[in-house]
């Protein structure tokens, strides 16, 4: 390298007053000449430096291939771009490449800049500032539309759910109209029946009070009729006692048996009369209770020893079962009755079978007493038909034997006896096997009679 | 834009080599932007919709490339900055025509980020093709595009309070700007204090200077920046 070049010649008049920046350097790309072009885009002296440090790192690659070039001859000129460190790559500043000529040992390159209309930076960064915000917008509003949309999608949608739930809610609405007609004419039909209901009700209070009144009249009659009928059953009864005691002479065979039947006759219809009597009496309501204080197994022995006779004219024994004293409190007399009509019922129709009776404390509180017979027993169909007035199952083949025969008010007394006193008389059977008729008691009563 | 003063007879541009389509898609659009032929290259984006191709590779496999391309043809003087100008230009008008088919696709329940260039900062298509990788992901994007002034920047990030900030600069001398921007969010926007992501030419260059200017993540391009960010909000 020659210290001509190195030393440079300085710049043509032309060169240094040229616009863009001109640069003459060395082949190793120190500046030798500068026009003052860089020297003013920098803002320092430039002249000695290598230009390449100046610049950045991609031009410092294109600033050693413009060093190494030669041009090629017929070629077009071609403008290089360079780009000073740290500066916009949008701003380049373009050189002509000029070598010297090598022949004459000239290796100087000559960079001349294109030079530029200095309006022109200001205009292309306005033109990008513009674009750029275009662009930023442009995008904006594409997502903004993309946004919006979506929110016009979802609103359609809900304004078809909209329709379809309208379209259920006016369907349900219909379906609810009907059910309320429905109802309307139900309730109309109720209205219809609770008035029938009604006069039904009216008709039934008529009739129970005819009832009443009708079952009260019979009741008074049966009492007078039975005052009535007793006073001459017991003249007839006590002329029959004094005929059989000769009273009015010797009866003869025949005579005495005559008597004797009509006699028979006369009990029967007394028991009958007494019968009626007590059944009136409590039908009506007018028992009067006496509590006090009562051993059953005493009470029940006691009746069984009234009855012995009766049963040993049947051939029928009597027996209690053994226990420990029960005590209650009830009408002594009642109960009493009440045991009469089982025992006396378990001897007539017990078929000659021994009578038993227990007595023993309830499982459901209170007393119970048991009166058992080895009859026929009572088919299930009658059980509850045989605590009706006036009832006897048949049994004719041994009926008249005995010449005691009952009444038919037994058990029905017998039954709303107990039920005065607040127990109640049940019955269990078997066919061939025989009957138990079972009399539970309260512990206590009042001094009061229930209801009848 | 043809705004370029700077006008040069230019060298062919492109060797033609054997490359499978995905390359051919990228080829031809970089042919079309670099002869600043803007139907063509919208052909070419059409073309490589029809046959498949969704929007994120066109993105990370024929916008970018070709870009890319694009430098270092400017490197070897076979384009000019107008050239590139034009060819950037192009490929934003290709991007944006993308976007009804971009935001119809996105769901836009993920993450919000805020992006801008710093102040001067005037190259604006990297952060913009990251900000629309993220969108096809489900985030929600805001891209306020070049030389966002710092004040405007802040006073968004804080009413808007986004997950994550991102920055740009593609020179050092824009590089002291996008500290200013990070230190105004730290200080100005009091409770929130989004992720801050930085990128550009001098952040690839030094992966230590966005740590170093406060930054939580910085990448070297778009593909990866989305990658990390979808990293850090994974968890």
């Amino acid at each position: 390298m020659s210290s001509v070049t190195r030393a440079g010649t300085g710049l043509h008049p032309a060169l240094r007053a040229f616009p863009g920046a001109v640069l003459e350097l060395a082949p190793d790309g120190v500046v030798l000449e500068s026009n003052g072009g860089l020297e003013r885009a920098l803002g320092r002296a430039v002249a000695g430096q290598r230009l390449d440090v100046l610049l950045d790192e991609a031009s410092r690659r294109k600033l050693a291939e413009m060093l190494r070039r030669r041009p090629v001859p017929g070629e077009p000129p071609t403008a290089w771009e360079l780009i000073l460190e740290g500066r916009d790559t949008l701003s380049p500043h373009a050189f002509y490449p000029v070598w010297g000529d090598e022949e004459a040992g000239d290796e100087r390159l000559w960079l001349v800049e294109c030079p530029r209309d200095p309006r022109f930076g200001a205009v292309h960064d306005e033109l990008a500032a513009v674009n750029s915000e275009q662009a930023a917008t442009q995008r904006q509003l594409a997502k903004e539309k993309a946004r919006l949309g979506r929110a016009l999608d979802e609103l359609e949608r809900e304004l078809g759910e909209n329709a379809v739930l309208g379209r259920q809610l006016q369907q349900q609405n219909e379906e609810m109209e009907a059910q309320n007609e429905e109802l309307l004419a139900m309730t109309e039909e109720l209205h219809t029946g609770q008035e029938q209901l009604m006069a039904l009700n009216h008709q039934l209070q008529r009739r129970s009070r005819e009832l009443q009144l009708a079952l009260s009249a019979r009741n008074r009659f049966y009492a007078a009729m039975s005052h009535e009928l007793r006073t001459p059953i017991n003249a007839v009864m006590g002329y029959n006692d004094l005929l059989l005691a000769s009273v009015y002479g010797a009866l003869n065979e025949q005579q005495e048996l005559a008597v004797e039947r009509s006699q028979r006759a006369a009990q029967h219809l007394r028991e009958l009369v007494n019968d009626v009597l007590d059944l009136s009496r409590v039908e009506s309501g007018r028992t009067v209770l006496a509590p006090e204080r009562l051993e059953l197994g005493a009470l029940v022995d006691e009746v069984l020893g009234s009855l012995r006779p009766m049963a040993q004219a049947m051939g029928v024994e009597l027996r209690l079962g053994p226990g420990e004293p029960v005590h209650i409190v009830s009408d002594r007399r009642q109960v009493w009755q009440i045991l009469v009509h089982l025992v006396s019922n378990a001897i007539r129709f017990g078929g000659g079978a021994p009578v038993f009776a227990n007595v023993r404390p309830a499982r459901e509180g209170g007393a119970e007493v048991e009166v058992v017979d080895g009859g026929p027993g009572i088919p299930p169909e009658d059980h509850l038909r045989i605590f009706d007035e006036f009832v006897q199952l048949a049994r004719d083949e041994n009926g008249d034997s005995t010449g005691i025969d009952g009444t038919g008010l037994g058990l029905p007394i017998a039954r709303r006896l107990a039920r005065l006193l607040g127990g109640d008389i049940d019955l269990s059977s078997t066919v061939g096997v025989g009957s138990t008729f079972r009399l539970t008691l309260p512990d206590a009563i009042g001094a009061s009679p229930a209801e009848p | 834009m043809s705004t370029a003063g700077i006008s040069t007879a230019r060298a062919p541009v492109r060797e033609r080599r054997a490359r499978p389509a995905r390359d051919d898609a990228a080829n031809q659009f970089l042919d079309a932007i670099i002869a600043g032929n803007r139907r063509r290259a919208f052909e070419v984006v059409d073309a490589a919709l029809h046959g498949g191709m969704d929007i994120r590779a066109l993105y990370l496999e024929v916008f970018q490339p070709a870009l890319r391309e694009v430098g270092r043809l400017w490197q070897q003087n076979r384009v000019t900055v107008a050239d590139e100008h034009l060819a950037t230009a192009i490929t934003q008008a290709a991007m944006a025509r993308l976007y009804e088919r971009l935001f119809a696709s996105a769901v836009g329940t993920g993450p919000l980020m805020v992006a801008a260039c710093a102040e001067g900062e005037r190259h604006e298509v990297g952060l913009r093709m990251v900000c629309d990788i993220l969108e096809l992901e489900g985030w929600d994007t805001v891209f306020l595009g070049a030389a966002v002034p710092t004040p405007d920047l802040v006073r968004l990030v804080c009413e808007r309070e986004p997950q994550v900030v991102a920055l740009s600069a593609s020179i050092g001398p824009n590089v002291p700007r996008v500290e200013e921007a990070i230190r105004a969010i730290r200080h100005g926007c009091g409770g929130s204090r989004p992720v801050i992501v930085v990128g550009g030419r001098p952040f690839a260059a030094d992966p230590e200077l966005g740590p170093r200017l406060g930054a939580d993540l910085t990448a070297t391009d778009a593909a990866q920046a989305a990658e990390r960010l979808k990293e850090r909000f994974a968890a």
